[in-house]
């Protein structure tokens, strides 16, 4: 039961609905047929997300069941992230519609919420923090990324693990379901959000990965983010091509990739190259331009070529995507301290059903490390930092 | 938590990184420079000795070709000697009067790369160590007017290895040096440009920059010409050396002086590692078509022309000689001449210009006249593509003769 004194927030109104990413008239039509009354039009949830009328008591307990989130949610007075230029980045939006950024903005903050529940009482030692480094014509996105490896004692050749990076600099990574992804190298015309990232003001830094992103993609991707979560704090004209520039030398240092690349480079050496660097065949094809060991010419010929063989649509040798561990192992540690499942989503603002499916991975589901399936945990009576 | 501590001194030290620079530090606006620039009646003279070369135009040879050519010579503006007798060579010029300029090409970058640890190549083996301004003295000390550093090969993006060489040139106290920039022509692509200007701009010493690639390097990306226009008027007194007749384009958009090759292998540098690659490796010299504004080997024009007659160069070195007549290693010199001749003329004209902007427009029309030309030679000789316009001639001819200032070209890739 809603408590009756409780009013929605007219911001977390919104947030709740975009994240849903329906219109205004379709949750007035989803509030009718659950209410079964037909009181509730676009005219009232419009004049709700704008504050111009209080939703408490039944009004509230409906809208929440509309939005399918607790109405505990739809009260939080919380401050928005993304609503100033900057601090939100995504890869890429050219082709994303208006509506779609804003269920995928929608879905960061309250990810947010929910990742600040979930790491609540949590020690998070050793955890290194992002650099804010502010790159222009003489210091470069390259030098950027350079420092980075040498600052954090990262070996010199390919980088294990992207995702670690960032979640060893306090990073959390989440995949979602922003966007259906598009084929590779398919321009920038038609390329949809394969991420989002934010480093919110006293917060942990947080990315979502959009689900089903080509693993070729997905480490560039994410190298992308960390450029720009390191380098645009203050918005840049040229911020899009900065990243890029950053996360082509964080995963292919020049030192050490330019002599392999310098080496007969034809197709079957770009895709021995793919399996080494872990990186995409059109990525070291860039690459190799971008560092003199391919003309204007050579490259043309090659794009050609791997385009006619399909590569813009799947390459060759499906690299393994990389999988975030942080966010899992926050969770395991607060079943660990005795929380159940059922605090645990109450806690991040989620139904349970919800909350299973966007943060118990099978290595939770399955864990034997709890002594049995988390989702069977039985409710804990005491001990514990409250989540 | 891990300190995030950059390198504290502007020099990086080896495999480290400059200190990062505060954002919005934009300097003068690009238009600006560029509008001053292309009003000025000359380009901007360097500093100290090495403003002798302002506005001249410099063969850049072996000791060898010189002692040959130079007879044939009128006064020249200098000479930029390279080889193992370039020692000699500016030795015995120097005490034999020779009062253009002269210089030595290191050729510091056939020797090795330059890297962040060693961006110059100095002698070694012998009892004690060179050091760089002991080197640079040695040069002066043979009466070379001006010295060019030692510097490595520069590979496009190793940008360590390029702060590191200006870094240390940055120090040199003395105003007789360039600083020798042999740049892999990557770095001329939109994605190295800016910083390379940057860079460069930072050095307040002259600087003389090379163009590494096979055969002609700007024809490897389509952006280099306009961006080497970029360079030269952008990043403070620069100079084009051992070049073809982009040392002209240089100069007329910016450039304090330029240094062209007497033969193929001297209108451009290999990069480092690689052997040079020729078309053609027939022994002709090289011979310049002043209407086609082209080098052609001697016996390429041979075929061209060899139902027709050819065109005939009426210069002091040639004297009413035909232009397929120069066959074996026998005319490198009389080629050699002919091209200085031809180029000489050249210089005058567009010394005749009343601004920067206004020799850019001339080279321009005289680009585009080429291309003319080209069509109506092949229209004669009944044969289509006898003759073609290369690719950097073509874009002499149809970049906007001056640049506008506006911000290079960039957009986001997905890999």
């Amino acid at each position: 039961m809603v408590d009756l004194g409780a009013v929605a927030q007219h911001r977390m109104l919104v947030l709740a609905r975009e994240s849903r990413g329906i219109t205004q008239g379709q949750l007035a039509e989803k509030m009718r047929s659950l209410d079964g009354a037909g009181a509730v039009s676009q005219g009232y949830v419009s004049r709700a997300e704008a504050g111009r009328l209080v939703v408490s008591g039944d009004r509230l307990e409906l809208y929440a069941r509309a939005v399918d989130y607790p109405a505990r949610l739809l009260c939080l007075d919380e401050l928005e992230i993304g609503a100033g230029p900057g601090l939100v980045h995504h890869r890429k939006r050219q082709a994303t519609s208006a509506s779609a950024l804003r269920r995928i903005h929608a879905l960061l903050n309250l990810t947010r919420i929910q990742l600040r529940a979930l790491t609540d009482g949590l020690p998070r030692p050793g955890k290194r923090g992002l650099p804010h480094l502010s790159v222009d014509d003489v210091y470069r996105p390259e030098d950027a990324a350079k420092a980075v490896r040498a600052t954090w004692g990262i070996s010199p050749g390919p980088l294990p693990s992207v995702i670690g990076v960032l979640e060893d600099a306090g990073g959390l990574v989440v995949r979602r379901e922003l966007l259906p992804p598009v084929s590779l190298d398919s321009g920038t015309d038609t390329v949809p959000v394969d991420a989002v990232s934010a480093c919110p003001a006293n917060a942990d830094p947080i990315m979502l990965l959009n689900m089903g992103t080509p693993a070729e993609r997905q480490r560039f991707t994410v190298a992308h983010e960390l450029g720009h979560m390191i380098m645009h704090a203050v918005p840049h004209p040229r911020q899009e091509m900065q990243a890029d520039r950053f996360a082509a030398e964080l995963l292919m240092p020049e030192r050490q990739i330019r002599g392999e690349l310098r080496t007969r480079l034809d197709i079957t050496r770009l895709l021995e190259l793919k399996m080494r660097w872990r990186v995409s065949m059109w990525a070291l094809l860039r690459r190799a331009r971008t560092l003199g060991e391919l003309s204007d010419w050579q490259y043309r010929s090659l794009a050609v070529g791997m385009s006619s063989l399909g590569y813009r649509t799947s390459e060759p040798a499906e690299l393994d995507a990389e999988t975030p561990v942080a966010v899992t192992v926050l969770i395991a540690d607060q079943l660990r301290r005795g929380h159940t499942v059922e605090r645990l989503a109450r806690a991040a603002f989620l139904h349970l059903h919800e909350f299973t499916h966007v943060y118990l991975d099978d290595s939770l589901l399955h864990s034997d490390g709890l002594g049995k399936g988390v989702l069977s945990v039985s409710p804990a009576t005491s001990g514990g930092s409250s989540p | 938590m891990t300190q995030f501590t950059p390198p504290s001194s502007s020099r990086p030290g080896p495999g480290q990184v400059p200190e990062p620079r505060t954002a919005g530090d934009p300097g003068e606006p690009r238009t600006a420079v560029l509008r001053a620039l292309a009003d000025r009646p000359a380009p901007l003279a360097p500093p100290g000795a090495v403003a002798a070369l302002t506005d001249r135009f410099l063969v850049h040879t072996s000791w060898g070709a010189a002692r040959a050519v130079l007879p044939l010579l009128p006064q020249l503006g200098g000479v930029v000697l390279r080889g193992a007798e370039a020692a000699t060579g500016v030795g015995q010029l120097h005490h034999a009067g020779f009062s253009g300029v002269l210089a030595i090409d290191p050729e510091g970058y056939a020797e090795a790369a330059a890297t962040a640890e060693q961006p110059f190549v100095l002698p070694t083996g012998g009892l004690f160590d060179v050091s760089l301004p002991e080197y640079l003295q040695g040069q002066r000390d043979l009466g070379a007017t001006v010295t060019l550093t030692p510097t490595g090969y520069l590979w496009a993006g190793d940008s360590e290895a390029l702060r590191a060489a200006t870094s240390l040139a940055a120090d040199l106290d003395r105003d007789d040096v360039l600083f020798s920039a042999p740049l892999d022509i990557g770095w001329f692509t939109d994605d190295h440009i800016d910083h390379l200007i940057a860079v460069l701009a930072q050095l307040s010493m002259p600087k003389a920059v090379f163009l590494g690639g096979q055969f002609d390097p700007l024809e490897r990306y389509k952006a280099s010409v306009r961006n080497l226009r970029r360079l030269v008027g952008e990043a403070g007194h620069v100079a084009v050396l051992r070049t073809d007749l982009t040392g002209f384009d240089a100069v007329c958009h910016g450039a304090f002086a330029a240094s062209i090759g007497t033969g193929g292998s001297l209108r451009h540098i290999i990069p480092f590692g690689q052997r040079r690659q020729a078309a053609n490796r027939d022994q002709s010299p090289s011979v310049l078509h002043g209407d086609l504004m082209t080098f052609f080997k001697g016996t390429t024009l041979a075929k061209r022309f060899a139902n027709h007659p050819a065109p005939t160069c009426n210069c002091p070195a040639c004297g009413g000689r035909a232009l397929d007549s120069f066959h074996g290693t026998d005319d490198s010199a009389d080629a050699h001449a002919h091209g200085i001749y031809t180029w000489n003329l050249w210089v005058a004209l567009i010394q005749e210009q009343p601004t920067l902007a206004a020799r850019a427009s001339w080279w321009q029309r005289r680009a585009a006249e080429a291309i003319t030309h080209c069509d109506e030679l092949n229209s004669q000789l009944g044969q289509d593509g006898a003759f073609t316009p290369p690719a950097t001639l073509k874009a002499w001819a149809e970049l906007p003769p001056w640049p506008t200032g506006a911000s290079t070209p960039q957009r986001s890739r997905t890999h």
